[in-house]
């Protein structure tokens, strides 16, 4: 069933970041380690090591400043992400990371805006509020 | 609460240029140095380095004392420029700012625009995502305390923070003292920082830093010797 995207909760280290967000992905990557040998006609792998990352981006407010000074050059900061809200029961991502990356940009036409980009330390995991 | 992007104020040392930009952002960079070791299932961080850069574009101007001629003035000095990136003009607002080591210039132009200008500052020891301590560029010309800036929720960590000072016009006819003060309830105030003394009748911009702790309030004061009137712009910032 589709699932609205208005309702996405986002925690950064322990503060709600959600409403000043408007977009968000939460990427995880399995590496594929590669077994080919002689003796095969198709590529053959075996799953690997797991990596993640957390990308949001939205207006900016001198709230998100202060999650990024609290995040930044901190090891094992928590993160929540919920695509449908937090309610409880609802699917949640979660996790600890390393802030990598905080841009603010502006243009006359239009609001101040940010993003920022987390590395997840240690793979996702997938559970509930 | 969004703060509108037209607002913007843009300073390289005592050069304000922000009428003829129309696009700027400010970019931190925090390496995560992999520590994966064997036994687990998931690729293990840990925090780096940060690095800063701070970007601008908009229309050229090859006239005299106009954007053209002070950007290549900065590229071509002997000392670091200092830039400030103000969101908007209101005590308190956002700014990113610092010293910059190096810097990339650019002129553009197709037949069918404007001619466009760019420029990119890599920064030297990081960027400063802070608040700026004056209304904007604020017109001073007496003795006094500017109001406090609330950091509010911000860090008072113990690493220091750094201050930049922008002075564009200045036409006050002593010398001029600006001093950062940090107080815990904006009641009882200490000296942060100074910036180094301004003659009479000079344009300057300056970066400060200072270490230890920063308490939760700041403000700008001032000391002006003679009469008239100068620009001042002040942001600052405090490290976890």
């Amino acid at each position: 069933m589709p699932t609205a995207g208005r309702n996405a909760f986002l925690s950064v280290g322990g503060t709600d970041i959600s409403t000043h967000c408007n977009d968000i992905s939460v990427p995880e990557e399995i590496e594929a380690d590669e077994t080919t040998t002689f003796g095969t006609d198709a590529k053959t792998y075996i799953a690997g090591l797991a990596d993640g990352s957390v990308s949001l981006s939205g207006v900016w407010d001198p709230a998100v400043d202060t999650v990024w000074a609290a995040v930044r050059q901190q090891n094992d900061q928590a993160f929540q992400y919920g695509p449908q809200g937090n309610t409880v029961s609802n699917p949640r991502r979660t996790g600890v990371m390393v802030g990598t990356n905080y841009e603010t940009s502006q243009t006359p036409d239009g609001v101040v805006e940010f993003s920022m980009e987390l590395q997840i330390d240690g793979g996702i995991t997938f559970d509930t509020f | 609460m969004p703060t509108p992007g037209r607002n913007a104020l843009v300073l390289v040392n005592e050069f304000d240029i922000t009428t003829y930009l129309n696009d700027s952002s400010a970019t931190e960079d925090l390496e995560a140095d992999e520590s994966t070791t064997y036994g687990t299932d998931a690729k293990t961080y840990e925090a780096g380095l940060a690095d800063g850069s701070l970007s601008a574009s908009g229309l050229y101007d090859g006239t005299a004392d106009a954007i053209d001629e002070v950007l290549r003035g900065v590229a071509q000095a002997a000392t670091n420029p200092v830039v400030t990136r103000s969101y908007a003009r209101t005590r308190g607002t956002g700014a990113s700012f610092g010293e910059a080591v190096r810097m990339s210039h650019e002129v553009s132009q197709t037949p069918d625009g404007l001619v466009e200008t760019s420029v990119e500052f890599q920064m030297d020891e990081g960027l400063g995502f802070g608040r700026i301590l004056t209304a904007g560029l604020e017109s001073l010309s007496a003795t006094g305390d500017l109001a406090s800036v609330d950091f509010v929720n911000d860090p008072q960590g113990a690493s220091g923070g750094f201050a930049t000072l922008h002075i564009p016009t200045n036409a006050h006819t002593g010398t001029v003292d600006v001093v950062v003060e940090d107080s815990p309830d904006a009641a009882a105030w200490a000296t942060v920082a100074a910036f180094t003394q301004v003659p009479a009748s000079t344009a300057t911009a300056e970066l400060i830093r200072w270490t230890g702790a920063t308490d939760r309030y700041m403000r700008v004061s001032v000391t002006a010797a003679g009469t008239g009137s100068f620009d001042l712009l002040v942001a600052a910032v405090a490290r976890a």
